[in-house]
């Protein structure tokens, strides 16, 4: 069977019984959302990488916590969410003088990628960066239940139902947190000067 | 204005993550599953082996069931009750608004409790080093606590107070109440701060096995709310 037919809940079997060449299938499988979350969680790379790493040493060290009922992104993301929580903590009270100033850096990408893209003229360009660079400012600044709740939604593609696990809360609780979660982006980003 | 339904979900889809996969995941972090692992399958390996057998599994299953009644009868209660009552001891000495809840007011000025570190050692099989530092951590931050628990103390009684006279009294001062009610939450919040504060501190000087027994200790009573589910 390749690895790509083998579902999350048959790896995390194997790796209950001690297989452990599920693991690198499941890290293949799982580093990108699990980065893509932290990074926009916490907008730091270095962090989110750690954030990752510690997260898969998690699905090891606690493989026989899980159940297998259970879709893995839902246990996945609860530790991620978790991990990104206490980390933010910290950083509150021992502020970093490192934070990457560019969230959305397109200069990772490859120069012909650039050229490929359909890029929007310069005056355009900068203007959307402004308000990008905005947008992750109010979201760096929701509390931790709504910002979960928002990345996980429009990001990860999770349904209200595998949210409502990772939060603790109901399918209605999360309705509510993803409208005030929206409604509170839009006063911040309007105190911000953010005018489209 | 801010920008209507269409234009946020837009922005929000603008916000791509610059990922790059990491080559060396796999191997960090197939090192730190088997140094982590390690130690507990050896004995787990061990252990299994023995327990394969019926007559050894039998023998132990016995010698598990006498002790536990042995432990339930003769050191169980007074332990749990001892045990309960240190964490609560420690709780308070680096909570103040635990303390004010648990009504456990300072006996004397600012005295760091030795018989609540000299337990927080045992409990944590504190090293001499991290004792000492452990020790002298608590001590800085002892007097800030007992200021602001003296000034949560205040500011009960003030309410109190008010309320009292609040029966009693047809005017009623709301701006009085207000300020004394955001003075309240004011100090609260800063408690809490120096309390997540402290506790931050002392996960730098702990391992990771000491990092989850304090856990444990911090957010046992459940009594009261949680530490790890103070809000700052």
């Amino acid at each position: 069977m390749s690895d790509l037919q083998q579902t999350d809940s048959t790896l995390m079997k194997a790796l209950q019984k001690g297989d452990e060449q599920a693991l690198p299938i499941l890290i293949k499988r799982w580093e990108r959302p699990l980065f893509n979350f932290a990074y926009r969680y916490l907008q730091n790379s270095q962090t989110a990488s750690d954030i990752v790493e510690e997260t898969l040493v998690r699905i090891f060290t606690k493989r026989q916590k899980y159940n297998p009922k259970y879709p893995l992104s839902t246990w996945l993301f609860t530790i991620a969410a978790n991990l990104c929580k206490n980390h933010s903590r910290w950083l509150k009270r021992h502020p970093e003088q490192s934070w990457e100033s560019n969230g959305d850096d397109d200069d990772s990408l490859p120069l012909k990628e650039k050229i490929a893209c359909q890029q929007p003229s310069p005056i355009e360009s900068s203007e959307r960066e402004e308000q990008l660079q905005q947008l992750r400012g109010a979201i760096d600044e929701l509390p931790h239940e709504l910002k979960t709740t928002l990345l996980l939604h429009y990001y990860e593609g999770l349904s209200y139902q595998e949210i409502s696990e990772i939060s603790k809360c109901s399918v209605r609780g999360v309705e509510t947190r993803l409208y005030r979660a929206r409604k509170l982006l839009k006063s911040n980003c309007s105190k911000l000067g953010l005018s489209t | 204005m801010p920008p209507d339904h269409d234009e946020l979900d837009e922005l929000l889809d603008a916000w791509k993550v610059p990922f790059q996969r990491d080559e060396e995941l796999l191997q960090r972090t197939s090192k730190r599953v088997r140094s982590e692992s390690a130690h507990l399958d050896i004995s787990s390996n061990k252990l299994v082996f023995l327990l394969s057998r019926p007559l050894y599994a039998s023998l132990a299953a016995a010698a598990l069931v006498v002790l536990g009644v042995f432990l339930a009868n003769v050191t169980g209660p007074r332990n749990t009750s001892s045990e309960n009552q240190s964490i609560a001891s420690y709780r308070s000495m680096i909570d103040p608004v635990y303390r004010l809840k648990r009504g456990a007011p300072y006996s004397k000025e600012v005295n760091l409790s030795e018989s609540t570190i000299t337990w927080l050692k045992d409990e944590l099989h504190l090293s001499k080093k991290q004792y000492i530092a452990i020790e002298s951590l608590h001590n800085s931050h002892q007097p800030l606590f007992y200021t602001l628990y003296r000034e949560l103390e205040s500011l009960e009684h003030g309410y109190t107070a008010f309320d009292a006279s609040r029966k009693n009294d047809d005017v009623i001062d709301f701006i009085a109440l207000f300020e004394l009610l955001q003075k309240q939450k004011e100090i609260r919040q800063q408690s809490i701060e120096e309390t997540i504060h402290l506790i931050n501190e002392m996960y730098q000087l702990l391992s990771l096995e000491q990092q989850k027994a304090f856990e444990k200790i911090i957010n046992t009573d459940n009594t009261s709310t949680p530490i790890s589910e103070y809000e700052i």
